[in-house]
């Protein structure tokens, strides 16, 4: 018996899952965390409890006041009894709309909060994370934590609704109504359910899986499309557009026959249904022919129309079953959401100090400072000993990955330094705090981040107290003055989320606006002119060090030109510094710094 | 009424291209005939059953003598399973045929027409349109016509029938029956179409918050330390409370709103059946038009089918207006002007003498940026192209490479025009290297094989070690076989330059055009860079863009590029001694060295 030991099997898999789903520790473990968010709904959620009560019964009474009106109506030919059923129907028809719509009211009220509120806590821990915690999940995980996961827990949210409230509400009603007409055929009805469920959940087991397959596919034809779109110059330059489009019609045909294992999987979802739902049908009109033919059974109340009512229920007891194998089918998908956004939302604060707000000021120094990663054992920085005297212009000199970036973390007390310490004016950044340190300096970062909001809004973020006109000052120091009258709307123009309608040199522009009209001990470019021209950086560069006359400031730079004119600079390599002085005494004492001159400005500018 | 016809070409033209599949549709709308054919006849065989429980119950639980055919209600049970078990098994037959017709060779034939378009498309198109759009059509909109055409026999054919046959078959059980259903029915339809409307309404807006949402969020990750730096996480929490607080008002109003459709639908339905309940109840109890407890049981349940089928008509027509938008942008694209090839001339000799004889080009006719330019450049010698960023130093390349053509004038590679010849030989003279470092996703072997894929494995070793960078791809695990792709971090962007150089001195062309690095190189590779570059020009005509000023000085001819337009040309010297832009930006240099 091949066929019936396969279906064990099924069975057995089946079990297993419930078993997990309903005592064993992984989703419960992750449900738990979720339940605190559904807590402020509770008194809904019974709510919803009642209602759905109330609308299922009133609809599953229907068809045994229909099978009333039969027995006791039409046989008896009695029209006081027909109205008097029909008009108890309509009643009930209305009372269970009624119900309903209750219920999606305070189902929307609780869907839509909990999303908000999930939406918020996640973005509330996130935006409050140090960098330490921020790096371990990264920034596109936590993008996807925030955004799908946090919405597909939400869309969730209201299917678990469905599965704990509704679903068996829906099951116990139909069988109990059955009851009401004949035993056996209710009896049948609960039967159905692990059969219809056993038809029913190996097609759609697999589903997520397929569907995600073939996201997989169209993902992998779209990126073939993105590369060819991009390198359109080269793939020409070489002649390989036939090349390319062989590529991308292969990926096509791929994707075509996932889409199509897919798609035909679900197809037979349907039809299946409905062959389960009728073939019922079928076997208990049989069966309660056979049994309406005992005289005791008939006796005791059994009638046509009970047989007819029973035989209605199978579609309310179907579409509960088709409920529950869905909510099997994204299990383990929620799972995988619930976990990544509750890791987040254990993950601790970032202590708030904020600063004083005092302006500390004096010699910035760095005492053998070494970092390494959380994590990780090879250190990053080691060694640094750099002193920058009130005043001075700094620069700190590299290529891509010697370290350059790190110290300006650490400089800016996103971490602190595993070895070694920094100070400030003679005063540890410990003693200072973590709101000071970043109170004291500021820095125009790398990317020149800005925001969506007013080019007003994004300038004064330096200084939320600063008038229009020191605005306009600063943003005509960072050469910005043009693009802001170039718009009618002036300091008042909108930029776009993050920045996506303007330029790269003129995100680094306003960053460098931002960053000297903040009021603070020192000032650190990173990387700040790396967009920008060599005629444009003269010019600001000349109005910079106007404005920041007595100011200490630091310049991070890959670039010669920019540091051979300042008052120190350091040249770091792999993490260390590997020489410290002028320009002048660098070009005799330091190898690394000449290589660097040599290879930037040719051998003239030597 | 212009609009009428527009749709109505957009449709016959997709029916045009379902042309291949056509002997498929018709059997499978064949086939859907036989499911709907039998899906009608259960409620007549139910009816029958029903009246025979019921004629033997009525005298029987009065103790009156009573028979019942068990053979004939035997018969009928199984007939009952026959016409269920055949009808679903045709819809499932239907089903697997126009899965596999369509997506094979509907939506995948129109992909692949769209991805062979692009070969024929000017460079100038895929520079004017956001590559994600051109991505768009070529999926979403493709998916969309293929829904259509998939739906389309699901929805008129079956469903048409359906309809037809329905209403048929209960008007000639009971016209008064057949009234209240005919008129009930399609009433929920109505109230749940407009229903629908109104939450689309808020759907729409929470969509559109959703997409602040996200960019917020991005912008606030990506940015996390500048956010740090200057304290602003309370504004972004702020913000981001805001747009939570619309999308959750708007959400629950439009989840309350779609909520209600399915109770009204609900009732309106509920009603149609107590309706037949009542009538058929009353008609039956006097029996009056043959009425029978059977007849109330088809009624019942032709009057749950009815729904089905109308519904898919009208959700098939909400879909026509989303598909004629898809197709029409499909179709936008594949009639887009093609690039037309002359074939007078052959490839250039490969000597590398270039002339621009007064050349007249602009993006916009309304700006225009280079006029009668006229350029001579003699096999061997160098032109370094300078001027601030996003000065528009790479419209030469454009017009070198004929990506773009010119207005008016002419440009000659070894004395002949260039628009004589296909562009794939005018081509085979150059090589490119350009900043955005643009490797496809596959092995390091391949990618530096690209320009010569017939080239010996020696001659691909060899082009990557004279470009520096045949010692780090054997110190990588899989050697040449490293698979590069959008995951790859272990190689930096400076290395990912080596390979291009490698890439261009395997393809070994007379002219090269090199768009020199900037950002993203550490300065061990920089000079690798520099040295190797100098290296591949060589006995080789080239076009630099320049950033460095070693390039510029000893460079044959300089061309000066700002807004777009060429202000100076000339040698460092001539351009210094004119003391003009050239000279202003040089001397800026020189002003931060001193």
């Amino acid at each position: 018996m091949p066929c019936f030991s396969a279906a064990n099997e099924r069975f057995r898999e089946l079990n297993r899952r419930l078993l997990v789903f309903c005592r064993a520790g992984p989703y419960t473990e992750a449900m738990k965390k979720i339940f605190p968010f559904l807590k402020p709904y509770k008194k809904q959620l019974i709510l919803t409890g009642a209602l759905c009560l109330l609308f299922t019964l009133g609809g599953a009474f229907l068809p045994y006041l229909m099978s009333r009106i039969v027995d006791d109506g039409i046989a008896a030919g009695n029209m006081g009894v027909i109205l008097k059923l029909g008009a108890l129907m309509l009643g009930l028809a209305v009372i269970s709309m009624l119900g309903a719509i209750w219920m999606g009211a305070v189902n929307a009220r609780v869907s839509a909060g909990f999303s908000h509120d999930l939406t918020r806590s996640i973005f509330d821990k996130a935006s409050a994370l140090d960098f330490e915690n921020f790096s371990k999940i990264g920034t596109s995980g936590l993008l996807t934590r925030s955004t799908h996961d946090v919405s597909t827990i939400s869309g969730a949210s209201s299917m678990f609704v469905n599965v704990v409230v509704v679903v068996p509400i829906l099951l116990a009603g139909g069988v109990a109504f059955a009851f009401l007409s004949d035993r056996v055929l209710a009896l049948i009805l609960l039967a159905s359910m692990p059969v219809a469920f056993l038809i029913l959940f190996p097609i759609v087991r697999h589903l997520d899986g397929l569907w995600k397959l073939s996201d997989e596919y169209i993902d992998e034809q779209n990126r073939l499309m993105r590369e060819r779109l991009s390198g359109v110059r080269v793939i020409r330059a070489f002649d390989k557009e036939a090349h390319e489009h062989g590529r991308i019609a292969h990926a096509t045909e791929e994707m075509a026959k996932y889409i199509i294992r897919a798609n035909v999987r679900a197809g037979y979802v349907n039809p299946l249904c409905m062959l389960a739902l009728n073939l019922a049908t079928v076997v208990m009109l049989a069966v309660g022919a056979n049994r309406l033919q005992d005289p005791g059974l008939m006796n005791a109340g059994l009638t046509a129309g009970g047989i007819i009512a029973t035989v209605q229920y199978v579609a309310l007891i179907l579409n509960g079953v088709m409920m529950l194998s869905w909510t099997f089918v994204f299990l383990p998908h929620l799972k995988v959401c619930v976990n990544r956004v509750t890791e987040v939302l254990d993950l601790p604060d970032e202590p708030a100090e904020a600063g004083d707000g005092t302006i500390i000021g004096g010699d910035l120094v760095l005492e053998n400072v070494g970092f390494a990663y959380p994590g990780s054992e090879l250190k990053t920085v080691s060694g640094v000993n750099m002193t920058v005297k009130a005043g001075q212009t700094a620069a700190l000199i590299g290529g891509t990955g010697s370290g350059k970036s790190t110290i300006l973390k650490l400089l800016l007390d996103f971490y602190a330094p595993t070895e070694g310490s920094i100070s400030l004016g003679g005063r540890s950044y410990e003693e200072i705090g973590r709101g000071g340190v970043r109170e004291n300096i500021s820095a125009a970062l790398q990317k020149g981040m800005v925001f969506e909001g007013t080019l007003l809004d994004n300038v004064r973020m330096g200084d939320p107290d600063a008038d229009d006109n020191a605005v306009k000052n600063v943003l005509d120091i960072a050469q910005m003055t043009e693009f802001a009258e170039s718009h009618e709307e002036g300091l008042a123009y909108r930029l776009a989320q993050s920045g996506a309608n303007i330029s790269g040199g003129q995100k680094q522009r306003i960053s460098i606006a931002r960053t000297i009209l903040k009021p603070a001990s020192v000032y650190v470019f990173d990387d700040s002119f790396s967009a920008l021209d060599f005629l444009t950086e003269s010019k600001l560069r000349k109005a910079l060090n106007r404005y920041l006359a007595g100011k200490t400031q630091i310049i991070i730079t890959q670039r010669a030109a920019t540091a051979m004119r300042c008052d120190v600079i350091f040249v770091i390599e792999q993490g260390s510094i590997v020489g410290t002085g002028t320009h002048a005494e660098l070009m005799k004492t330091c190898e690394v710094y000449r290589e660097i001159v040599r290879s930037q400005l040719g051998g003239d500018a030597v | 009424m212009k609009k009428g016809n527009t749709s109505g070409k957009t449709v016959l033209r997709i029916l045009k291209d379902t042309k291949p599949i056509a002997g498929w549709l018709v059997l499978g709308a064949f086939v859907s005939l036989i499911s709907v054919a039998l899906s009608l006849v259960t409620p007549e065989i139910l009816r029958a059953l029903s009246d025979r429980l019921y004629d033997y119950w009525e005298p029987a639980h009065l103790g009156q003598p009573a028979v019942f055919d068990k053979a004939k209600f035997g018969m009928e049970c199984v007939l009952l399973a026959a016409a269920y078990a055949g009808s679903s098994l045709a819809m499932i037959f239907e089903m697997l045929i126009m899965n596999n017709v369509v997506s094979r060779h509907f939506t995948c034939a129109i992909r692949i027409r769209m991805s062979d378009k692009i070969r024929r498309l000017p460079v100038r198109y895929i520079d004017q349109t956001p590559n994600g759009e051109i991505i768009s059509h070529m999926t979403d909109d493709v998916s969309v016509m293929g829904t259509t055409v998939h739906s389309f026999l699901e929805t008129l054919i079956s469903g048409v029938l359906k309809l037809a046959g329905i209403i048929v078959l209960i008007f000639m059980l009971n016209p008064i029956l057949a009234a209240a259903v005919v008129v009930l029915v399609p009433l929920s339809l109505f109230l749940s179409a407009k229903i629908a409307g109104r939450s689309e309404k808020y759907f729409a807006s929470v969509r559109k918050t959703n997409g602040k949402l996200y960019a917020l969020t991005e912008e606030t990750f990506t940015g996390f330390d500048t956010v740090k730096a200057f304290h602003q996480e309370k504004r972004q929490r702020e913000r981001q409370a805001a747009l939570c607080g619309d999308m959750r008002a708007a959400a629950q109003k439009g989840t309350f709103l779609a909520s209600i459709v399915q109770p009204i639908v609900a009732l309106t339905n509920n009603i149609a059946y107590i309706a037949i309940c009542i009538i058929g109840g009353i008609f039956a109890a006097n029996n009056l038009f043959g009425m029978s407890v059977g007849t109330i049981v088809a009624f019942v349940l032709y009057a749950r089918m009815f729904a089905g089928p109308l519904e898919s008509i009208a959700q098939g027509f909400s879909m026509l207006q989303q598909t004629i938008a898809s197709s029409e942008r499909v179709y936008k694209m594949l009639d887009e002007e093609e690039m037309t090839e002359a074939t007078e001339e052959t490839a250039p000799d490969g000597v590398g003498n270039v002339r621009f004889e007064n050349v007249d080009f602009s993006y916009d006719p309304k700006q225009p940026l280079i006029k009668g330019l006229t350029i001579n450049v003699r096999a061997g010698e160098k032109v370094a192209v300078v001027g601030p960023t996003g000065g528009g130093k790479t419209t030469i390349v454009n017009l070198l490479m004929r990506f773009y053509d010119v207005d008016g004038g002419r440009i000659l590679v070894d004395g002949k025009d260039v628009y004589r010849m296909p562009r794939s030989e005018l081509r085979s003279v150059f090589s490119m290297v350009l900043q955005d470092t643009w490797l496809f996703s596959g092995t390091i072997y391949d990618n530096i094989a690209y320009g010569r894929p017939d080239a010996t494995e020696e001659e691909v070793h060899e082009a990557a070690r004279r470009a520096h960078i045949d010692r780090f791809i054997r110190s990588l695990p899989d050697g040449y076989n490293t698979v590069i792709n959008e995951e790859t971090t272990n190689i930096s962007g400076g290395q990912k330059q080596l390979l291009t150089i490698a890439r261009a001195y395997l393809a070994n062309r007379p002219i090269l055009i090199l768009d020199e690095a900037t950002s993203n190189v550490d300065t061990r590779t920089e000079i690798l860079i520099q040295r190797t570059m100098d290296d591949l020009m060589k006995d080789r005509t080239s076009f630099v863009i320049a950033h460095r000023l070693s390039t510029i000085v000893d460079a044959d001819t300089i061309l000066v590029v700002n807004h777009g337009t060429i202000v100076e040309q000339g040698t460092h010297k001539e351009l210094l001694a004119k003391n003009g832009f050239y000279a202003e930006i040089y001397n800026s240099q020189y002003e931060l060295l001193n």
